[in-house]
């Protein structure tokens, strides 16, 4: 798309989430077409993200061959590109009619980045704990027994005439 | 949180993927907080809202919890 009719684009983005019984080996495969999808009408890419395991926050449904199936798991991913406003709708109904999409969302967007965390979000479980080794450093010389016994027994009689 | 914390950190579009940031705006049953507890201008306490909304939408934060 040339400079000259930037104008009549507008910035989107599309956030969805696929069913996890694709296979994850698929998922790019699937991914691609969903791209192709947006090519076929002219939109240009800006920045996307791959879709990614993700435990939902809540169950989710979705009615697939007359089948009410509840989801706790998708694929979240998301494209964020630039399209003439007209052709967005064709895009939609397609979109809306594939029964391998739990749920999507198409919003007007700006064109640079506006994520500021570092991740965008995270399976839950997967945060890893911190671990704190201990470290005990031994200063002197390791006694033997007797000698502890007797030091022990020194400390006792101190308390006691005490 | 005294200050509007989008302000303070020149953010000006709140994105609804930055979870770990939204969190930080919500209570532990999941509520989005008052504009007195985030002390947030109008204007970016309504594009929180938004960011919460849509977040929740795509199920990367819970309506309710606990």
């Amino acid at each position: 798309m040339s400079e000259s009719n930037n104008d009549d684009v507008r910035v989107y983005e599309l956030a969805y989430l696929f069913v996890p019984t694709i296979a994850e080996s698929d998922i790019l495969g699937r991914f691609s077409q969903l791209k192709a999808l947006f090519e076929g009408a002219g939109a240009t890419f800006i920045s996307e993200e791959l879709p990614k395991d993700l435990a939902l926050a809540y169950e989710m449904s979705r009615v697939i061959n007359n089948k009410k199936i509840r989801f706790n798991n998708a694929y979240f991913g998301w494209i964020k590109f630039a399209l003439e406003p007209e052709k967005l709708e064709a895009i939609e109904t397609v979109i809306k009619r594939d029964e391998e999409i739990i749920r999507y969302m198409i919003l007007k967007t700006v064109r640079e980045n506006t994520i500021t965390g570092k991740k965008t979000f995270s399976r839950e479980g997967a945060r890893t704990k911190r671990t704190y080794e201990k470290k005990v450093e031994v200063t002197g010389e390791p006694m033997d027994k007797e000698a502890i016994d007797k030091e022990i027994d020194a400390l006792v009689d101190e308390t006691a005439t005490a | 949180m005294k200050q509007d914390y989008f302000s303070s950190n020149n953010i000006k579009h709140i994105d609804y993927k930055d979870v770990d940031i939204l969190k930080k705006f919500m209570n532990p049953n999941a509520r989005i907080l008052g504009k007195k507890r985030t002390a947030m201008t109008s204007k970016n306490q309504r594009k929180l809202a938004v960011a919460i909304k849509r977040a929740r939408f795509m199920g990367l934060l819970p309506f309710v919890s606990k």
